[in-house]
């Protein structure tokens, strides 16, 4: 009796492309001549997000492919499996993620084994950490030519305004790279970047804000933000400051000098 | 059969002319006999060209002995014409050796398809050698609908597949089989190590 190897390579690709995923991760695992054929006929998953949840009892990949989403449980002690999975399933996307996501109660030596696991270009990844050796295992991991956003929050669920060194991640092209970045925790030190909008949030006070940026605008449409305006040198561009009492959130975001709200003053 | 006695074909008559409605006796490897419709025959791209090239009239079909198909047995065939029959007429889409995106089994083909795993799998092997598209298509999207939330311990089973430590062991076993010297070489090294010696050779 014949077996599914038996058949010419056309025919069990053929069947291998319609397992498609997740199913292929399970046939991955089946025996290596099935694993190498795999490899061979390089199938291209077009994911368009993945987002790992870490829970008490378990741990999640949920993906979105083709407006279809899959999930994939794995126990909270088969991180090994969660990341031969991952593996594999970043071998076989050829095309970008639009976000990659890693929350939840993550163990914490599970950034380094990632780190170690996978490649991959994605345009957003938000990513909860504890510390800034988190972040340098995991942001290497992306290619910075492809992403967009990083989004990092605060993991460790303590108070709120902890803080979180970045010293040496504002050193790596993902971060100089990035287009957008959010931070949901107070840092203590920043680098300029060429950043075209950095957000921090939980930051619950607004007086410190207005003693050391100085006079704030507010559009009438917009009562809950404060605005703060900042002139390059030598730019068309300024630095404006967004302060939202209802997101508790803090905005530095780029613009051009002509964009600005008339009544607001451009500070030097 | 003649013309008359043939069932009816439901399809355009002025697209398909009079005379294109004949018969054609096929063999299985294990001498069973079938008459399959030419516009059924026309699913399958090697037996479409055979007949054509064979230029047959009705009495030959009658006449001469039935087309004998080598490789495929009577079951596996009996499901083949059985497939072609029902979807006569239909467009055949074009393999271009990429695979289709979407494939939906029709009612029809899912109870055709409720056969055992060999079966199928023989029904794989005579489509792509009778090259049927579409049947290929069906049976194949069958086979992967199978591996739908499986285990791997599961698909080695469905697909007939040994798990790593039995691929190396039966892999062994063949070595072995073939150079047993290889393995007496082997046991004097071992034995060699166990008693000290520093040099084998």
């Amino acid at each position: 009796m014949s077996t599914l190897l038996d058949f010419p390579d056309e025919i069990a690709a053929r069947i291998v492309n319609f397992v498609g995923f997740p199913g292929i991760l399970s046939l991955h695992q089946v025996c290596h001549d099935l694993r190498n054929f795999i490899d061979d006929t390089k199938p291209d998953w077009k994911l368009d997000s993945l987002n790992i949840i870490f829970s008490r009892e378990d741990i999640i990949i949920r993906c979105i492919q083709n407006q279809k989403s899959y999930t994939i449980k794995y126990e909270i002690s088969d991180q090994n499996g969660l990341l031969r999975d991952l593996g594999t399933c970043m071998k076989f996307q050829k095309s970008a993620l639009k976000t990659f996501t890693i929350i939840g109660q993550i163990p914490e030596d599970f950034h380094l084994k990632l780190g170690g696991t996978i490649r991959t270009k994605t345009q957003k990844l938000n990513l909860q950490v504890e510390n800034q050796d988190q972040i340098l295992h995991i942001l290497p991991c992306f290619n910075s030519d492809v992403l967009k956003d990083v989004d990092l929050s605060d993991a460790s669920r303590g108070p709120i305004e902890k803080s979180i060194k970045i010293d040496k991640v504002v050193e790596l092209e993902q971060w100089k790279k990035a287009r957008n970045l959010s931070i949901s925790c107070f840092l203590t030190f920043l680098s300029s970047s060429t950043f075209r909008k950095l957000t921090y949030k939980s930051i619950d006070d607004s007086r410190f804000l207005s003693e050391s940026l100085g006079p704030f605008y507010t559009d009438p449409y917009e009562p809950h933000e404060l605005n703060w305006y900042f002139r390059y040198p030598n730019s068309e561009e300024c630095l404006r400051i967004i302060w939202t009492s209802d997101y508790q959130v803090i905005v530095f975001q780029k613009e051009r000098v002509d964009e600005m709200p008339d009544e607001a003053a451009l500070q030097n | 059969m003649s013309v008359e006695n043939a069932p009816v074909v439901d399809v355009d008559e002025a697209a398909i002319p009079v005379e294109k409605k004949m018969y054609y006796r096929f063999e299985s490897n294990d001498k069973k006999e079938f008459r399959v419709s030419e516009l059924a025959i026309q699913q399958s791209e090697t037996l479409n060209r055979l007949v054509e090239a064979m230029g047959y009239t009705s009495e030959d079909v009658e006449n001469k002995p039935a087309i004998a198909i080598e490789n495929i047995d009577g079951k596996t065939l009996k499901l083949v014409f059985q497939w072609c029959e029902h979807h006569k007429g239909e467009a055949i889409p074009v393999d271009d050796g990429s695979v289709p995106k979407i494939v939906e089994i029709p009612e029809f083909d899912a109870k055709l398809m409720d056969i055992d795993n060999g079966l199928l799998f023989k029904l794989i092997w005579a489509a792509d050698y009778l090259n049927i598209v579409q049947l290929l298509n069906v049976s194949c999207k069958k086979v992967a609908n199978m591996a739908q939330g499986k285990t791997p311990a599961q698909l080695r089973r469905v697909y007939l597949l040994p798990s790593d430590e039995e691929d190396e062991a039966a892999k062994r076993a063949a070595q072995e089989a073939q150079d047993p010297r290889a393995r007496e070489v082997e046991e004097e090294f071992e034995e060699r190590k166990r008693q000290g010696g520093n040099s084998f050779f």
